[in-house]
């Protein structure tokens, strides 16, 4: 696989991601922590995006597939071969989280618990 | 019956995939050959399951699913084009080439300026008469109040006696009602008395107008009362100019009219209500236990009020019904019995008049904007076709149709952001060069940036811009490329190109024609209005008014005794051949009274304009005693037998059947005094040049039932030129030092100034017509050369196979005749219907005028024939074998 330009950016810093492409855009973010529980199509990720969030995150087809079109440009995520379910259509694509991926969802939610972090010590949010 | 509702079920989400794949197209290519097919699967999916949850969902989620696709289809071609950094290319590429052809940009920028500049000049009146809020707090709870003497008679006049200001006071039906009459005062003092624009008002006029003095305070109460004391509010000019802006000035005193008047207040730059340019306000002094029927019927006070916070205008005016009767009662005869008091907005006492003039002026120059934009299109479209192998190339090197409208675009967002810029400026200049032309009844906007106007100007300028963007783009960008590239610079003929352009020449020449009639019809007017004959002489004559304190002269006799004196020694001065004084010049603004004539109890009261005259005023005025004899200062003695001239239409009116000499008028409401008319004085236009002459009562300036004029204005007649004005002021200085000499107009100016509106307006109209021809011609002269370059090989074929010059040049002469015909035909027709609007403005001129519109059909006929001309004959000097080659 050819190394992309955002790769190279990526890899060549320690932390392992460039502060550019942070924070990402919430329905990045909930996209790649619906693949982390492993490939999906484009309607599960919906699905399963909208359900998580309780329906606060909302996937439309058009902003889902621009976010899916960016990624896979990023090289975040990329197809993968259907897993192996015979009810299912063999016409839908499936989408797999890659290694880069899986660290730019790190890397974002470790900025995120950072911010809590800063949230706690401030006491904005109650103990426990 | 199951399978019936799924069948239908499928059937609507087909459709809807359908139609979804076609709303697809709005995100770029590359997004939607990958992924297009999933995205209306989802989409299908997502509507399967709504529409098992109902119909409400079912359409809330295709309002969602729009939104989704136009937000983010257009979110990805714009990050596909590179986001912003596309755009600046697309600026820089556009700068670039508009600096490549100069002449075309600057053609097209002092297209769109001229058609932005006149609009936003006139946007910026309309603003301040329709949107600007007045300057006073809560300004739509003012209102003026007018006298209305009968209902059926017209919207009656803002002016009241002192008794029915007093009665509507009492009513207590305003939060506060403030009553004003301007007087002129003498400003002592210092060096050089001064005459100032001053206002008598009462204590409710600082709560009417409800803005705080800038220092000290306004009136109170006790103040404006009989017998208060000598104080003023003074303006904060003048409060610069006489105290050097001292912040102590209030408690320190002025001088008067001769009195000693202490300062207590400073009004805010710029403040003024009803009155302009008043700079000393003094506080009333109505002796209310001394009203007369006299004082019933003078209305002299213009009043304003402030609507109490829970009444509306029309509770107020109901209010105010019983106000008309107590007034009658106490004054019989002093009110007629339908009289009413009628409230009018603050904002239309002012601009009212204004409003349906500016609405025109809007009009017309919006017509100059559409033609403008009509032009632009028409060189953008010539534009176009000329780079349509440009386009064409950069399409087979893989520019989406996308990117080529949106380089076409930005092009003529461009030059429309340069033809705001451009007419920003000229608005200025033309706002700060129509400005002192402008008459006091329109309102003169502060020339400035204002944000409103800057909006309206951008808000044109965009809309323009796609508007003449996006037709020759959506033209240029369709053809097929390689028909584009084929046919590039080939002179081939594009038919509906042609004619779109030549359909908008014809709507040029008819918007034009539109405004050429209108024009033309108010040039008519004012030409009749000028060959009017006003009944007195306006050349070489200097006016100059004069001001006597009442405490210097408290009674006739001492005016009369300084106003013979001055008379004497200015008849003395050398070149002046003739000198009075009146206090009514004609076209200055007329005042009435009424009159009974002895014997002829039937006719109940007249009323008739009059004017107080010294002797030697008819011979400066140039008017003439047709019967009778003029006033001698013998008439103006004390105890002196009563006489009045009297002009020809009233001799005319009265007496239809007999001598008017020897006849008697009264004037006097208390006790009757006989005046004997002693002569008849021919006739003058009085009130406006438009309007016939009427009766006029003239007075020696004897003490009258209407108070001693203290204003007088002296007419001087004299040879070539003018003395001058510091020889005057020498003249009545020696006899008073005291008295402030004004500036000195001249009778011309007077009447001038009486017609200014219809000038001003036809000034603007004018100058909209003619740049509307300009850009007509303009507009011709490009189609009819463009259309014969592309043409130029049919031509040399129909020349090399033996046409004549003439015929080709009949040729061209024909198809701009038709064009032209087509336009005129249109033109006329729509200003026939349309110049009624102009129906007020015109003054013996009918809005179908047979002349002025065989005028305007001829010179345009002439003025398109030249912009024919040229191309025409380029055309007919087509080298056939020049021609034949380069094909």
């Amino acid at each position: 696989m050819s190394v992309t330009c955002e790769q190279t950016r990526v890899l060549m810093r320690p932390s392992g991601l460039h502060a550019y492409d942070l924070p990402l855009n919430p329905r990045v973010f909930a996209i790649l922590m619906a693949l982390l529980e492993g490939a999906a199509h484009g309607y599960g990720l919906k699905q399963a995006v909208e359900k998580r969030s309780n329906g606060r995150v909302q996937l439309d087809p058009g902003s889902l597939y621009r976010s899916i079109a960016r990624m896979v440009d990023n090289g975040w995520i990329e197809p993968v071969d259907a897993p192996g379910d015979p009810d299912d259509d063999t016409r839908r694509r499936y989408y797999g989280l890659t290694d880069l991926g899986r660290r730019v969802a790190r890397a974002e939610a470790d900025r995120l618990r950072s911010l809590l972090d800063h949230a706690s010590e401030a006491e904005l949010l109650g103990e426990g | 019956m199951r399978a019936r509702r799924n069948c239908w079920a499928k059937a609507e989400v087909s459709r809807r995939r359908r139609a979804y794949r076609v709303a697809l197209r709005l995100f770029p290519e590359s997004i939607r050959h990958t992924y297009g097919r999933e995205m209306e699967d989802v989409a299908a999916q997502a509507w399967r399951e709504a529409g098992r949850r109902g119909r409400v969902s079912k359409a809330l989620l295709t309002l969602r699913i729009g939104r989704d696709l136009i937000v983010n289809g257009l979110g990805a071609r714009w990050e596909e084009g590179g986001g912003m950094g596309q755009g600046f290319q697309d600026l820089r590429h556009a700068l670039r080439g508009l600096r490549r052809r100069p002449g075309f940009t600057v053609v097209a920028v002092a297209t769109l300026g001229l058609g932005i500049g006149g609009n936003t000049a006139i946007f910026s009146m309309v603003d301040a008469a329709f949107f600007d809020p007045l300057p006073y707090p809560d300004d739509d709870r003012l209102v003026v109040p007018y006298n209305v003497p009968a209902p059926d008679q017209g919207r009656g006049f803002a002016a009241f006696s002192s008794p029915l200001f007093a009665a509507m006071r009492d009513q207590g039906v305003f939060a506060a009602l403030a009553e004003m009459a301007p007087q002129p005062l003498n400003l002592g003092g210092s060096d050089r008395p001064e005459r100032v624009t001053a206002a008598r008002v009462n204590a409710g006029f600082f709560d009417v107008a409800g803005v705080p003095p800038f220092l000290g305070r306004g009136f109170t109460a006790a103040e404006a009362t009989l017998g208060g004391p000598d104080v003023a509010v003074i303006s904060h000019g003048l409060w610069e100019r006489r105290f050097a802006a001292d912040p102590g000035a209030v408690g320190r005193s002025i001088v008067l009219n001769d009195r000693s008047t202490v300062v207590v207040g400073v009004m805010p730059p710029d403040f003024e209500l009803i009155f302009a340019r008043v700079e000393v306000w003094i506080p009333t002094r109505t002796d209310e236990g001394a009203f007369t029927l006299t004082s019933a019927q003078n209305n002299n006070r213009i009043l304003v009020g402030r609507l109490a916070p829970d009444r509306s205008l029309p509770a107020t005016e109901s209010l105010l019904g019983s106000v008309s009767a107590r007034v009658r009662e106490r004054f019989p005869g002093a009110l007629s019995d339908a009289h009413e008091i009628h409230l009018v907005p603050l904002r239309e006492h002012l601009y009212g008049d204004a409003r349906s003039n500016l609405t025109l002026l809007l009009g017309a120059v919006g017509l100059v904007l559409l033609i403008a934009c009509a032009n632009l299109a028409n060189l953008l479209l010539v534009r176009g076709e000329s780079r349509r192998s440009e386009l064409g190339i950069r399409a087979a090197l893989g520019a989406s149709r996308f990117r080529l409208l949106r380089i076409l675009l930005t092009e003529s967002l461009v030059l429309a952001a340069l033809g705001a810029a451009s007419g920003l400026a000229l608005a200025q200049g033309l706002l700060r060069l129509a400005g002192p032309y402008a008459p006091s009844s329109l309102p003169t906007p502060v020339i400035g940036l204002d944000a409103s106007v800057i909006g309206f100007t951008s808000a044109v300028a965009i809309v323009t811009g796609l508007f003449f963007g996006l037709v020759p783009a959506l033209r240029g960008t369709g053809g097929n490329v390689r028909e584009a590239l084929a046919g590039a610079g080939r002179g081939s003929v594009s038919r509906h190109r042609w004619s779109l352009g030549s359909g908008l020449v014809v709507l040029e020449v008819a918007l034009t024609v539109v405004l050429l009639v209108g024009s033309g019809l108010l040039i008519g007017s004012l030409y009749r209005i000028q060959s009017v004959d006003p009944g007195f002489g306006t050349d070489d004559r200097t006016v100059l008014p004069l001001a006597l304190s009442a405490s210097a002269y408290p009674d006739a006799a001492s005016l009369n005794a300084f106003y013979r004196d001055m008379l004497e020694q200015l008849e003395a001065t050398p070149g002046v051949t003739a000198v009075g004084l009146g206090q009514f010049l004609p076209l200055n603004g007329a005042s009435n009274w009424g009159y009974e004539v002895e014997g002829q109890p039937d006719r109940g009261v007249g009323f008739a304009d009059y004017t107080l005259i010294t002797p030697g005023y008819l011979e400066a005025m140039g008017q003439r005693v047709v019967r009778g004899r003029a006033l001698t200062w013998d008439d103006a003695r004390e105890g002196a037998p009563e006489v009045i001239l009297v002009s020809e239409s009233m001799a005319a009116e009265l007496w239809p059947d007999a001598d008017a000499i020897g006849q008697r008028i009264n004037i006097d409401t208390e006790g009757r005094v006989w005046r004997e008319v002693v002569g008849i004085v021919s006739d003058v236009r009085n009130r406006a040049l438009t309007r016939e002459p009427g009766a006029i009562m003239y007075f020696p300036p004897v003490l009258l039932p209407m108070s001693i004029p203290r204003g007088m204005s002296t007419v001087i007649h004299h040879a070539d030129a003018a003395p001058p004005v510091a020889e005057l002021r020498a003249i009545v200085g020696s006899l008073d030092s005291t008295v402030p000499v004004a500036r000195a107009g001249s009778l011309s100016d007077i009447a001038a100034a009486s017609e200014s509106r219809r000038h001003f307006i036809l000034l603007l109209m004018g100058l909209f017509a003619g740049t509307a021809l300009l850009l007509a011609a303009v507009g011709l002269y490009g189609v009819v050369s463009y259309s014969f370059s592309l043409r130029s090989r049919e031509i040399g074929l129909r020349m090399a196979i033996g046409a004549r010059r003439s015929s080709v040049l009949g040729m061209v002469l024909g198809q701009s005749g038709r064009m032209v015909g087509v336009g005129l035909v249109a033109g006329l027709a729509i200003a026939a219907v349309s110049t009624r609007v102009l129906d007020s403005l015109l003054f013996e001129t009918a809005a179908v005028d047979p002349v002025i519109y065989a005028a305007v059909a001829l010179f345009l006929t002439v003025v398109a024939a030249l912009a024919t001309w040229i191309p025409a004959r380029r055309a007919a000097r087509v080298d056939p074998a020049s021609v034949l080659r380069g094909a």
